[in-house]
């Protein structure tokens, strides 16, 4: 079985839709257009959204035009493809 | 880069700073100096507490001659308006 | 298969993006949910950051103005969620 890094994964999700969840109540939803070794990232027009940990509904917070560089320091999961339907 | 966020904030030494702390605080005072981890040393410091009492917003105020603060409390540092 | 030149090449993504947007109007928004948004002074590795003409709100601009900053405002690093163009 071929070994694949973690941080590969990121790289084959550049261009393509990205969910990224943070470890507060915070989501942001774009297109993944960079990321260094500190997993910071860059989305192109994201998207942000806070999501109740009790109710699970999400609430936009504002939408980003352009791009956004986002502290890869309270990252807590990535999700390549994007937003997962009934969320 | 030649001029670091941390190079502009020199520009502030011996200048009145306000200072935003996490946890609804904030402090006004002059800036003796600073480090890296943006722990701080004001003089003649006013520290300002927020907090809401029955809906209503109130502040109360504490004096120092000198005080350290560290860094992990601070948020943002500038000029006081009134200063301006 | 990604190699060492692929990672250097990301790392100057970010780098990249902040040389991109030095003296252009931003958005920073800190982990207390304060969104600053003014003219991108300075920024280093640490994400501290430095604001001209800055204005201060409540998680997104519909939210009212809670200050204005006349002079530099210096956020610190670790505070920092993002940092958007505008």
């Amino acid at each position: 079985m071929a070994e694949i890094l973690p941080l590969e994964v990121i790289d084959k999700t550049i261009n393509q839709p990205v969910w990224i969840i943070l470890q507060s109540e915070r989501e942001f939803t774009g297109t993944l257009v960079g990321f260094d070794d500190f997993v910071n990232v860059i989305i192109q027009d994201a998207t942000e959204w806070t999501t109740s940990q009790t109710t699970g509904i999400s609430e936009k917070v504002m939408e980003h035009h352009g791009r956004l560089l986002l502290s890869g320091n309270n990252i807590n999961m990535l999700v390549p493809g994007g937003r997962r339907s009934g969320n | 880069m030649s001029n670091t966020p941390l190079d502009l904030l020199k520009l502030n030494l011996d200048e009145k700073v306000y200072v935003k702390l996490r946890g609804a605080r904030s402090m006004t005072g002059t800036l003796q100096a600073f480090d890296s981890h943006c722990n701080i040393v004001l003089s003649d410091a006013v520290e300002t507490v927020y907090d809401i009492v029955d809906g209503e917003m109130r502040s109360s105020e504490r004096s120092s001659e000198m005080v350290f603060v560290r860094g992990d409390s601070v948020t943002l540092i500038t000029t006081p308006e009134d200063e301006e | 298969m990604s190699t060492v030149a692929d990672k250097s090449e990301a790392v100057s993504a970010s780098t990249q993006f902040l040389s991109d947007i030095i003296g252009k109007p931003v958005y920073v928004k800190l982990h207390s949910g304060m969104l600053y948004t003014g003219t991108l002074e300075s920024i280093d590795g640490f994400m501290n950051i430095a604001l001209s003409s800055a204005t201060e709100h409540y998680e997104n601009k519909d939210n009212g103005l809670i200050n204005t900053y006349n002079s530099d405002v210096f956020l610190r690093g670790t505070q920092v969620m993002y940092i958007s163009e505008v």
